[in-house]
């Protein structure tokens, strides 16, 4: 008999929204331990639900921390190039894509292999059909002289602004 | 204390049955709710933060914590259904 048997639809819902919270709290931890403490840390927080464990396991796995810390801003200025949508194992620039993390109204989060850095990025471009208006175009050559000025780490490489 | 052989197998085991289980689920938010899986994977796998996310999908940040929050939510429920 299942440990949520006999609850109300009330109660279930109670339930999730705990088990989110709990999730959350437990992701904010594990972005601050060791790897070896990973599972130490879901035990804590999911004893009885290994489901949940597994839940936390890859949604806060290392890989993701992996992932360089470069600035929204930079990384976009850095890639302010017009392009279509971008595929798995497709080349752009030396980044290799493996996958898309996010899209919206102002451009693409890609997860992508730098290999020059030897290192998975997340990797935002700007859209094509914002690249071609002056306003945007002129906020990303910008930012693009601002970062080469500034000598700023380039995590993720530079490419030359080629807006439309 | 040290885990004998087929302890450390079975763990094993059952970490790669839950760990489908999750992918599959992150899949099935991907179909019946984009913009919840998008958040995740941008918060999760992206690293990005909650403003950033807020920028790239032109969202604001109450609305980009409320979607990841309703995301575990529903992940957390379909794991739940799934191996109750």
């Amino acid at each position: 008999m299942s440990f949520r048997d006999g609850m109300s639809e009330g109660d279930s819902r109670l339930d999730d929204r705990n088990d989110a919270s709990r999730l959350e709290v437990c992701l904010e931890a594990l972005r601050s331990v060791s790897e070896e403490s990973i599972e130490q840390l879901l035990n804590e927080h999911f004893p009885k639900s290994p489901e949940l464990r597994a839940l936390g396991r890859v949604l806060g796995s290392p890989i993701s921390d992996s992932l360089p810390t470069v600035s929204h801003q930079q990384i976009r200025a850095n890639n302010a190039v017009s392009f279509g949508e971008l595929l798995p194992d497709q080349v752009f620039g030396h980044y290799v894509i493996s996958g898309t993390l996010g899209k919206g109204g102002m451009g693409v989060v890609y997860r992508a292999f730098d290999t020059k850095l030897k290192r998975d990025v997340a990797l935002k471009l700007i859209q094509s059909s914002n690249a071609s208006t002056e306003t945007a175009r002129s906020r990303f050559l910008n930012e693009a002289r601002a970062v080469a000025a500034s000598r700023l780490p380039t995590n993720a490489g530079f490419l030359a602004p080629a807006i439309a | 204390m040290e885990l004998a052989g087929s302890d450390v197998r079975d763990r094993n085991s059952e970490e790669s049955e839950y760990d489908v289980a999750v992918h599959e689920a992150l899949e099935r938010l991907s179909k019946l709710h984009p913009q919840r899986a998008m958040v995740v994977r941008l918060k999760q796998f992206g690293d990005l933060s909650i403003g950033q996310i807020a920028e790239t999908l032109e969202l604001t940040e109450g609305k980009v914590r409320d979607t990841h929050k309703h995301a575990l939510q529903w992940l957390s429920q379909e794991l739940r259904r799934e191996f109750s």
